[in-house]
């Protein structure tokens, strides 16, 4: 039985308009912005600082590099170099998403049945490592290349024909470079589902008296436009690494991936501490692997988490970008050393 | 040509991006002058692929090939058989007859064209029964795909496992002690393979690591032996044998090279520690010496502690001053050390400087100290050093102590450094100098000389140091420069003998004094054209009456293949035109007979209209731009581009002229001169390329469709309007 009161028409139309309103309100409502983080290291085998970070931000999206495609010393074509070693599976509640990183050479010289074979054999790589490793992963997969003019058409069709070997992942995206998005008719879009615009490595290499190559607000603004829109979606990649920059006679030589900063600062036999971030080494000897000369400047580059919050804010106001995810590059153990989860946090709140 | 065009897009478009630094986009080189030839110092340089290159490393490659290996390996068979056979009979033999046929021939069946074969089935069975195992070998150690395209193998352990119990076997009752090392090598590799290293070192030490005959063979075992070593974590072990491999066979040294990758102090001290000879601590020191990136002075100096006369410290030394010259002698006069400090006594680069002078202090008290090998390989080396850091006294003290005797090489090497110290010479003003350099000329040292005297101390005229050669001027013409360039070769004899060398080589077609005469019709021709592109009608007269018969009769830069003064409906079809030769002269001529013809007042539609006709086809979008230009790209405006005036005289001559017909005409005329400046307008400039299709409605809104509306307007009906709705595509969607 309907109650009498129900079938007043009055309270109907009100129900249907109260209805209706939450129904738009609940349509209206914004996802929020996701949190995610690349995983660069050889060897997957997450630390507890790390897995408490991605427990602690809400970054259910792990992307994965699996390996790389480049010239090896001896090879006279492109090969699958530097594998992904899993030492220990991630927990499951991660999406896994498989990132391969192709130097921008492996496109030169080739030809579209070149091209062809090596989209079928690196799918096939990534079907071999997918089951050796037992690695469960999404629907995405993701391709890192800096493209240029030159090898453009290869790239893109090796895109294309990536997408026909794989169809098990429905997501086909890529990273995208600033001066790509700034130039999307010069450059050419890539045939993909979404792009992963990189906001880092804008500085110049070459020069010494850089302060940070990494990343820089006043060169990101000079890319970031309200007018234009990328013909594709983009999520934003932003850096959350350092790295120490190795400058002999001049030029930068050599790059040193998360360089001890302790030994950096504390040990005064090996390094003098010159202005701001850079450190001359006193004596030849080995550090980290690398053998280093007296003279030698090594100019430690991060980025301020503050200045991170606020190339976001700049995203946020000047850009027509409207991120799914913001990924940031890249998990390692000692990542909290340098940005905390609170950090993080506040990274997440400028777009949600 | 097609290259340096290439080239000046290619450098075109980068522009649009120079001001953003991100990452990407653009490929950029590093160029030096590299004058310290290594091909002249060091010629049979065993050590060549550590040559300092451009492309760093890339070189280190040649170590490793295939060739290389087989060929070794063909030598030592070649000693194993008692009967001479060719090296290729032998190549053959071993790797690529089939295993069906060697099977086959061990059956004693079949018959083969191969020599080595069929000796070998008749007399030596044992070696037919070695390389079958050899050959079964390869199917388990040769795993790793090559190319990306081939498939991948998954080791079969199992039956590696059966091929070492088989050649263990062999090996044992194997009474030939060559083919016995090489079953030992082969179940060397094979264990290594299969993982089971502990039974590989086993083997080496009580089998063959005592070996009185180190040969290739041996050298090749202990290679994988030292790659066992590693992988049983025992580095100094591994290190110290890869040392060994790479002292004694060449034909191991690229996996040897990259194999030794000591990473801390300690690893490097123990490895220090557990050498056994000097000649390994020398190894040591040369491979991290000439590493990517290196410095080397501190490990040439430890080599040299160690032996003066090692084999090693010419290849480094020679490496370290390329490496120093691709920073001192940048390209770019900003960047170039040497330049800055000789023109500005300015030190761009203080580091590299004080490591040159330290290099060249050690290369000094080295041949001091005279107990080095090749004395005159140092005192040039720190001759050319001396030359770098700017104190060419020493050099030459240095060359006056070289030996009577010397080698092609070296004599070439000093004729270099002789040049280029004398257009150093500060002692000499610089018309000396130039003018000095005939009698020891090395062309070798042209480009640097070319980049040397631009500085304006050295008063080279006009054009010769603005860095532009002829290509230049043929891609985009410069009356300044062509003028200045006409006075040059009319007036050569002033010059002295490099400006008249550089202007030769720049900017002559003809580098032969007989072809003067030519190479000024040349250079008139290209005169009179950017004369017409100026718009200098008269002075374009001028040039182009100079020119000599001989010449008009041959050049065919001189005419244009159609008479400018027509006029075509769709400048891409020409079918209407009559193809025949049209001088550039007569075309000023008449030009200039018409344009004073316009001065003087009152001028016809049709003198208006010729006038527009021959600006029009003459800029980048007319049948005969090649009137005013020699390059037309096919991505960006070259030559005269600007139709301003084309449309101008048009437009009047519409305006003069009492015929409908003929003011239809004029008025789609002045349309086409219109649209072509919208695109310009719209690039501002010539510095861009690829327009994107534009939208028609957007090139009225700019008002470029003016001549359009009027002839909606006011001239349907008439016989050019309707033909135009037929012809013009343009046209047909403006008006519907």
């Amino acid at each position: 039985m309907i109650p009498a009161s129900m079938t007043n028409n009055h309270f109907m139309k009100q129900l249907l308009l109260c209805m209706v309103t939450l129904l738009a309100l609940n349509g209206c409502q914004k996802v929020p912005t996701e949190t995610a983080f690349y995983h660069w290291e050889q060897t997957v085998d997450l630390q507890e600082p790390e897995l408490t970070l991605l427990e602690q931000v809400k970054a259910t999206n792990l992307y994965l590099r699996i390996f790389d495609i480049d010239y090896k010393d001896k090879s006279k074509a492109p090969a699958f170099l530097s594998l992904v070693n899993v030492k220990q599976i991630p927990p499951a509640e991660y999406n896994l998403i498989p990132c391969i990183f192709i130097t921008n050479r492996s496109f030169k010289g080739v030809n579209y049945p070149l091209t062809d074979s090596l989209a079928r054999r690196t799918a096939s790589q990534i079907r071999h490592l997918q089951k050796k490793n037992k690695l469960s992963f999404g629907d995405e997969i993701q391709i890192d290349c800096d493209w240029t003019p030159s090898t453009r058409n290869y790239y893109f069709a090796f895109l294309k024909y990536l997408r026909d070997y794989l169809p098990e992942f429905t997501t086909l995206s890529a990273t995208i470079r600033l001066h790509q998005y700034k130039y999307p008719k010069k450059t050419g879009v890539p045939p993909i589902d979404k792009g992963s615009l990189m906001l880092y490595n804008m500085g110049n290499f070459e020069k010494p008296d850089a302060k940070n190559a990494i990343y820089d607000n006043a060169i990101l603004k000079q890319y970031l436009s309200k007018t234009q829109q990328y013909p594709l979606h983009l999520d934003i990649a932003m850096p959350v690494f350092n790295w120490a920059l190795v400058f002999r006679f001049g030029k930068a030589v050599k790059i040193i991936h998360n360089p001890r900063i302790t030994d950096l600062k504390e040990n005064k036999d090996f390094f003098a501490h010159q202005e701001d971030n850079r450190y001359k080494v006193l004596h030849n000897g080995y550090w980290q692997g690398l053998y280093l000369y007296k003279g030698d400047i090594l100019r430690l580059d991060q980025v301020k988490a503050e200045d991170i919050e606020k190339g976001l804010e700049l995203v946020k106001k000047q850009s027509n970008i409207e991120p799914q995810r913001i990924i940031y590059y890249h998990l390692f153990e000692e990542i909290t050393e340098i940005y905390s989860y609170e950090n993080f946090k506040k990274f997440s709140t400028v777009f949600n | 040509m097609r290259t340096l065009r290439n080239l000046a897009l290619f450098l075109i478009s980068l522009i649009g991006y120079q001001n953003l630094q991100a990452c990407g986009g653009w490929e950029d080189y590093d160029t030096y002058f590299r004058l310290f030839n290594p091909g002249y110092m060091l010629p049979d340089n065993q050590f060549g692929p550590i040559t300092y290159s451009d492309e760093p490393w890339s070189n280190i490659n040649s170590w490793f090939t295939f060739e290389a290996q087989h060929e070794d390996n063909i030598t030592c068979w070649k000693k194993h058989f008692p009967v001479s056979f060719s090296s290729k009979s032998i190549q053959d033999f071993i790797y690529t007859i089939e295993v069906e046929q060697l099977e086959a021939a061990r059956e004693g069946h079949g018959n083969s064209s191969n020599q080595v074969l069929n000796w070998v089935k008749k007399n030596d069975p044992e070696t037919l029964t070695y390389l079958l195992f050899a050959r079964s070998c390869e199917n388990h150690c040769n795993i790793e795909p090559y190319y990306y395209w081939e498939e991948k193998e998954e080791k079969d352990v199992p039956s590696m496992n059966q091929l070492i119990e088989t050649g263990t076997k062999q090996y044992k009752q194997c009474t030939n002690a060559f083919l016995k090392q090489r079953y030992g090598f082969q179940l060397v590799k094979l264990m290594r393979y299969a993982g089971q290293y502990d039974q590989c070192l086993n083997f080496w030490k009580q089998e063959l690591q005592t070996s009185k005959n180190k040969n290739l063979i041996w050298y090749w075992t202990l290679d994988h032996i030292a790659g066992v070593q590693l992988l049983l974590g025992n580095q100094t072990e591994g290190w110290k044998n890869f040392i060994t491999v790479f002292q004694n066979c060449p034909s191991k040294r690229y996996s040897s090279y990259y194999s030794i990758k000591i990473d801390s102090d300690e690893a490097w001290n123990n490895l220090y520690n557990a050498c056994e000879t000097t000649g390994q601590k020398e190894t040591m020191h040369f491979i991290r010496g000439s590493h990517l990136g290196s410095i080397a002075l501190s490990d040439v100096k430890a080599i040299y502690e160690l032996n003066p006369k090692s084999a090693y410290l010419p290849a480094l030394i020679s490496r370290e001053i390329n490496k120093m010259e691709s920073i001192l002698l940048q390209n770019d006069p900003d960047d170039n050390a040497y330049y800055q400090l000789y023109y500005n006594q300015n030190v761009i680069n203080e580091e590299i400087m004080t490591y040159a002078e330290d290099f060249r202090q050690f290369l000094s008290q080295a041949i001091t100290d005279t107990k080095i090998n090749k004395p005159d390989f140092w005192k040039i080396s720190a001759a050319y050093l001396s030359f770098l850091t700017q104190k060419p006294d020493n050099s030459y003290a240095l060359l006056g102590t070289l030996s009577n005797n010397l080698s092609a090489g070296f004599t070439n090497q000093i004729s270099i450094l002789k040049n280029v110290l004398l257009l150093t010479n500060k002692n000499k003003n610089a018309l000396a100098r130039q003018n000095e350099l005939k009698e020891i000329w090395n062309v070798e040292v042209k480009d640097f000389a070319y980049f040397f005297f631009q500085h304006p101390s050295n008063k080279l005229p006009f054009p010769l140091a603005s860095g532009k050669r002829m290509y230049n001027l043929r891609t985009q013409l410069d009356t300044k420069s062509l003028e200045a360039l006409v006075d040059l070769t009319e007036n050569h004899t002033q010059l002295t003998w490099f400006a008249n060398y550089m202007l030769e080589d720049h900017f002559l077609p003809k580098a032969n004094s007989q072809e003067q005469a030519y190479n000024l019709d040349y250079l008139n021709e290209m005169l009179g054209t950017s004369y017409l592109a100026d718009e200098e009608t008269e002075k374009a007269i001028e040039a182009f009456s100079r020119l000599s018969e001989s010449f008009k009769a041959q050049n065919e830069d001189f005419y244009l293949d159609y008479n400018p003064f027509n006029s075509v409906m769709n400048d891409r079809d020409r079918s209407s035109l009559n193809a025949k030769p049209y001088s550039k002269l007569k075309f000023a001529k008449t030009l200039h007979t018409i344009e004073q013809v316009v001065d003087a007042g009152n001028p016809t539609a049709m003198d208006l209209f010729l006038l527009g006709n021959a600006f029009y086809n003459s800029t980048y979008f007319g049948f005969a731009w090649d009137a005013k230009a020699y390059y037309h790209s096919g991505s960006y405006y070259t030559g005269v581009f600007d139709c301003y005036m084309a449309r101008s005289y048009y437009t009047e001559a519409a305006q003069v002229a009492e015929d409908r017909e003929m003011q239809a005409k004029c008025y789609y005329m002045a349309a086409k001169a219109n649209q072509n400046l919208y695109y310009t307008d719209k690039v501002s400039g010539k510095e861009y390329y690829w327009i994107q299709p534009d939208n028609q409605d957007s090139i009225a809104a700019k008002g470029n469709r003016a001549e359009f509306e009027i002839l909606q307007n006011n001239y349907q009906g008439t016989e050019f309007y309707n033909d135009l709705i037929e012809e013009c595509k343009y046209f047909d969607f403006y008006i519907n």
